[in-house]
């Protein structure tokens, strides 16, 4: 577990280093990891999505590297009969990412298509159906085990989320509001900084939080791990790439 | 290159990954603790403040 | 709406906690025997005037005619009578430090009770008038605290109930998730201050009131998870002073479930408080009297919530 966690974090880094504006090589962040095959793949499934994080938030093509890594993962690791909902969900985020990144520059994207699927597809085994896999334990859950199942699921909070985990995410800002508290509190920095992910991406987020200061301080007092560090970075730049007045941030509802 | 067909090696970390996407709550780690609980039952913070400081009785 | 079983269970933490209050009322008495000092004589007023504002509230918000208010009233009775020697302790307390509020706290609420003691009364109306009263440095809840009882005793008030909710952490609605212990205690008693200890809800500024509801979830989860029971219990005070208070069913369960086997409340998740009695009266009676407090305006929320759902404009 050791050598995956320690690839993991090299990962996160260079990651963390292309979001910042270092140099997005052609190399792409994976190529940069050198060494054992199998475990790049592992650590490259391990962060799903966020592995092409770069290509989605700063509007740059994905490194073929990258790409190709990431549909090796996700050929090696599918969701097996025993996953959990939140396995099937990061497997989910990867197949959609790789679409997103892969599809024609004009074609209609991989969201409307699977929005028409949405409704056509029913459920197999695991409960996933073309909209994704099931999402009945999060709705039902409290908002302590929603914002900690969610913050394991940060990957998932992108611009324009419209996957059924983010509506679940969109329609409990306050719910999660306290779910980030209640982790800064247990210092739980990880958890902290996914739940601000989210945060940066829903509306109705209660102004008192002071979440540009909850990210910066999460940063600050976890950042060592890199993946802290991931979620926050890319929390605070889709914070800055929102250019919609606080009113329409604030929302509706819920 | 990465082939497209599972490897026995790349599954060899099999139950690492399906961990580390699932991790379950770390312990709560507060900053409050006993030491701190005790020290503010002593000065007092209790439902009315400690009173103003006044000269020891000999 | 709360389940009728969980209301029982709140119901019967204050009802054991009144009835321990009661059985060791003992403890309240501030000179123990002929070795206690002046100096702790006066230290051991505190939990008289805090037994004298729960004390309070426990007999209004209580059911008439119960044996909690029957109870409580005994309490209140002897803590005046007996304690208190009539009042003349606080004279006597007055006399040596005359421009310490604290006579005039505890002296507050029992006065509200109907008792009285006149020459204390006239001393405090002339100390009140100097400048030193007004210009005393403390910390703005406490400041915010005096005020209140200014107000309730009909004295010119020394700050404006705004300017003094202003200065205090609560009033700045600061980040949540910087809260920590001493933060806590300092939030909660600037809701009690400000709703005359649960007496008038009303007096929560709307703003704080919405802030209170979306992150006091977040505060009683932390204490609850650390097992810091006094906090918890007057977290769940301002809860049950809020307009829609959450009377959360896992916290009351929890905190129910900590008492000990005759009814006292613990301070912390830990070891019993054990040795002389005064020691143990000295650790319990305090955790004791917010449960107790924290259980009556619970229970009251609950039933006026049952009586009349919110919405339906019923009193």
């Amino acid at each position: 577990m050791k050598q995956l966690s320690g690839a993991v974090h090299d990962l996160a880094s260079e990651l963390v280093s292309a979001l910042r504006g270092g140099d997005h090589s052609v190399a792409g962040t994976t190529g940069s990891l050198g060494g054992d095959e199998a475990l790049t793949v592992a650590a490259v499934r391990t962060l799903g999505a966020d592995v092409l994080l770069p290509s989605t938030l700063l509007s740059r093509p994905a490194p073929e590297p990258d790409v190709a890594v990431c549909r090796a993962a996700v050929h090696a690791y599918p969701p097996g009969p025993q996953s959990s909902p939140t396995v099937a969900w990061s497997h989910w985020a990867m197949e959609r990412a790789l679409a997103r990144v892969t599809a024609p520059p004009h074609a209609p994207s991989p969201a409307d298509a699977l929005g028409i699927a949405a409704t056509t597809g029913p459920p197999d085994a695991a409960g996933t159906t073309d909209a994704g896999p099931d999402v009945t334990a999060l709705r039902e859950a409290s908002w302590q085990a929603l914002t900690h199942q969610l913050s394991v699921l940060a990957a998932l909070a992108v611009p324009g989320a419209d996957s059924a985990v983010a509506t679940e995410a969109a329609r409990r800002p306050v719910d999660v509001s306290r779910g980030f508290v209640r982790a800064v509190r247990r210092r739980d920095w990880l958890q902290a900084a996914g739940a601000g992910r989210w945060l940066a991406v829903v509306d109705g987020v209660p102004p008192t939080l002071g979440l540009d200061a909850g990210l910066r301080f999460t940063l600050r007092m976890g950042g060592a791990d890199a993946r802290v560090a991931l979620h926050v970075h890319a929390a605070l730049l889709m914070r800055a790439n929102d250019t919609r007045p606080a009113a329409a941030r604030r929302g509706g509802g819920a | 290159m990465f082939s497209a067909e599972p490897t026995q090696d790349l599954k060899t970390l099999d139950f690492d990954v399906e961990e580390a996407l699932n991790p379950t709550e770390a312990e709560g780690t507060f900053r409050d603790s006993r030491e701190c609980a005790s020290l503010l039952l002593l000065t007092g913070a209790l439902l009315l403040s400690p009173p103003t400081p006044r000269p020891k009785k000999s | 709406m709360t389940e009728p079983s969980d209301i029982a269970v709140m119901h019967e933490v204050g009802d054991r906690a009144i009835a321990w209050l009661h059985r060791n009322q003992d403890g309240f008495r501030p000179r123990q025997d002929d070795s206690t000092s002046d100096f702790e004589v006066k230290d051991r007023l505190k939990p008289i005037g805090e037994l004298a504002l729960i004390g309070k509230v426990l007999f209004r918000e209580g059911v008439a005619g119960s044996r909690q208010a029957a109870l409580t009233r005994q309490l209140l009775d002897t803590a005046w009578r007996d304690h208190l020697d009539g009042g003349k302790v606080l004279t006597w307390m007055q006399q040596q430090e005359p421009l310490s509020p604290i006579p005039f706290e505890i002296y507050v609420p029992f006065h509200e009770l109907g008792y009285e003691e006149p020459a204390f009364e006239a001393t405090l109306r002339s100390v009140h008038t100097l400048e030193s009263w007004s210009a005393m440095e403390t910390p703005p809840v406490r400041r915010l605290g005096i005020s209140a009882f200014e107000r309730r005793f009909g004295l010119p008030r020394s700050i404006t109930t705004e300017a003094a909710t202003a200065a205090t952490w609560l009033g700045r609605r600061p980040e949540p998730w910087t809260v920590e212990m001493n933060v806590g205690y300092a939030v909660t008693h600037t809701v009690f201050h400000l709703t005359d200890w649960g007496e008038n809800p009303g007096g929560l500024p709307d703003d704080l009131a919405e802030y209170l509801a979306q992150w006091l979830p977040a505060w009683v989860d932390d204490w609850l998870d650390i097992g810091h029971w006094d906090l918890l219990g007057e977290l769940l005070v301002v809860d049950a002073c809020l307009p829609e208070p959450a009377l959360d069913p896992v916290a009351w369960r929890a905190f129910a479930e900590a008492r000990t086997e005759d009814g006292a409340m613990p301070a912390q998740r830990g070891p019993l408080p054990e040795g002389r009695r005064e020691d143990v009266f000295d650790a319990l009676y305090h955790p004791t009297l917010v449960a107790a407090f924290a259980s009556v305006l619970a229970t009251s929320r609950a039933m006026g919530d049952l009586r009349a759902p919110a919405g339906s404009g019923a009193a």
